[in-house]
């Protein structure tokens, strides 16, 4: 595997003849870390969404493992460059549910889930094995960002694009979530986050990108 | 509608209208069909099917919740090929017609296919487009997790299917055990053996329900197909919000 995993160049979005942003580029590689800050409603949100195709940049292009021979699909890069969005899902499934279904993937047909290794992530987190056989809705905020988050894990992917991905963690919950974050980070997992908690990107460190209010 | 005055349902006006507007309705159709029959002709065909599917079309638009752009097309569509192919399908070799387009047996089984897959579809596209507008970010999670468009939604459209066939499902269940169908019962009444009443309604049981099974299914994918593209992307803005 190369080191870059994906370059955004001069991309832009446009709503009719409102511009959100414009010319944002972006080089990720290995291991690196950066921090999208800026306030609420610069687009902070769609150009993490864009970089991984569920928003369609009005121009410019993204590149993903530009150093690798073949392409790959939507679903491929997906598969390797996991956005977390910010909501809570409607449904009604058990926790141990909600992690199994994305195995079912095709592009996560030779991996299967193991019940060790998601048990190990359980217990850093202090979470007792029952919350596996709770429902979703029955979870707070906190504990189910840190569900999705492991169950993303386990799916070893080489980028995390985390948008607002702590905002409902208490302080312990917090400290775990970003211990075990900067050790995958050493590992070579990349990172780009949005966050307004100023101390947990203080901590997280990295590159920033500031996003403006467009006259 | 005396009931309805005496327990004050406010009904009355509204069954009124209804009343007068069936009876008026079909002695015009009896007169429109006699004017018919007397140019049997495929044109005739043609032109009154593509009458009735525009007027399915539009019923199909009104039941549907959360519209968009392109709705119309969609329901044009899954409405008239099922229909027409089931027709022709019908009059060739279901239920022979000399000629094939005898239009005084031909329009009123299209009549009753158009108007089964009518309500099908509307019932299976409510469901579909009201799961796109309300389990949106459980779509987009699905898509960010790397499923396809079709893994992404494949639950939402087994549900909606369900929904638009259970009200066949539910009828050919019951079929002759809790009531006889309209068209048989009139045939009975008419003079008709029951038994080739029996035949007939079998026949048109199996057309409907298939006409049903392939409209919701045509409607369902072409949904699919216009609020998803080739790279997975959940076109979310394609759905118009009234509030």
């Amino acid at each position: 595997m190369s080191n870059k995993i994906l370059v955004a160049e001069n991309v832009s979005k446009n709503f009719g003849d409102q511009t959100l942003f414009s010319n944002m580029s972006m080089t990720l590689q290995m291991g690196e870390i950066y921090n999208l800050t800026g306030p609420s409603g610069t687009g902070k949100s769609t150009f993490l969404k864009g970089l991984v195709g569920l928003v369609e940049f009005s121009s410019g292009v993204c590149r993903y493992f530009p150093d690798e021979e073949h392409s790959f699909t939507m679903p491929e890069i997906r598969s390797k460059i996991h956005y977390i969005n910010q909501f809570l899902p409607s449904e009604d499934h058990t926790v141990q549910n909600y992690i199994e279904q994305v195995f079912d993937f095709d592009v996560y047909a030779e991996r299967t889930l193991s019940l060790d290794e998601l048990s190990a992530y359980l217990d850093k987190f202090s979470f007792s094995s029952s919350i596996l056989t709770k429902k979703l809705g029955l979870l707070s905020g906190g504990e189910f960002q840190i569900i999705r988050f492991i169950r993303s894990l386990l799916l070893r992917p080489m980028a995390l694009l985390l948008d607002e991905s702590t905002s409902a963690m208490d302080g312990a919950l917090k400290n775990k979530f970003e211990s075990i974050l900067l050790e995958k980070v050493n590992e070579g997992l990349s990172i780009v986050s949005v966050s307004h908690d100023h101390d947990h990107l203080e901590r997280l460190g990295g590159q920033k990108i500031t996003f403006h209010h467009l006259e | 509608m005396v009931i309805s005055i005496l327990f004050g349902l406010n009904l009355e006006k509204k069954l009124l209208i209804a009343k007068v507007r069936s009876i008026i309705q079909l002695v015009l159709l009896g007169y429109a069909l006699l004017w018919f029959f007397k140019y049997n002709h495929p044109l005739t065909f043609f032109i009154l099917t593509i009458f009735m599917v525009l007027v399915a079309t539009q019923t199909v638009s009104s039941r549907v919740k959360n519209k968009f752009k392109g709705l119309n097309w969609i329901a044009f569509h899954s409405l008239f090929m099922p229909a027409l192919l089931t027709g022709l399908y019908t009059f060739f070799f279901a239920i022979p017609q000399t000629p094939w387009y005898d239009i005084s047996k031909t329009i009123p089984l299209f009549g009753m296919v158009v108007g089964n897959s009518l309500t099908g579809i509307s019932l299976a596209m409510d469901t579909y487009l009201n799961a796109f507008s309300l389990r949106k970010n459980e779509i987009e999670d699905r898509l960010a997790m790397g499923a396809t468009r079709m893994e992404a939604i494949k639950e939402m459209m087994k549900s909606s299917l369900n929904t638009g066939m259970t009200p066949i499902l539910n009828t050919m269940n019951v079929v002759g055990l809790v009531s006889i169908p309209g068209m048989m019962t009139g045939q009975i009444l008419a003079g008709m053996e029951p038994f080739l009443a029996a035949k007939y309604q079998i026949s048109i049981m199996l057309i409907i329900c298939f006409v049903i099974f392939f409209s919701s299914t045509m409607a369902l994918f072409m949904a699919t197909f216009k609020f998803f593209d080739s790279n997975h992307r959940f076109k979310s803005e394609l759905l118009i919000d009234e509030q």
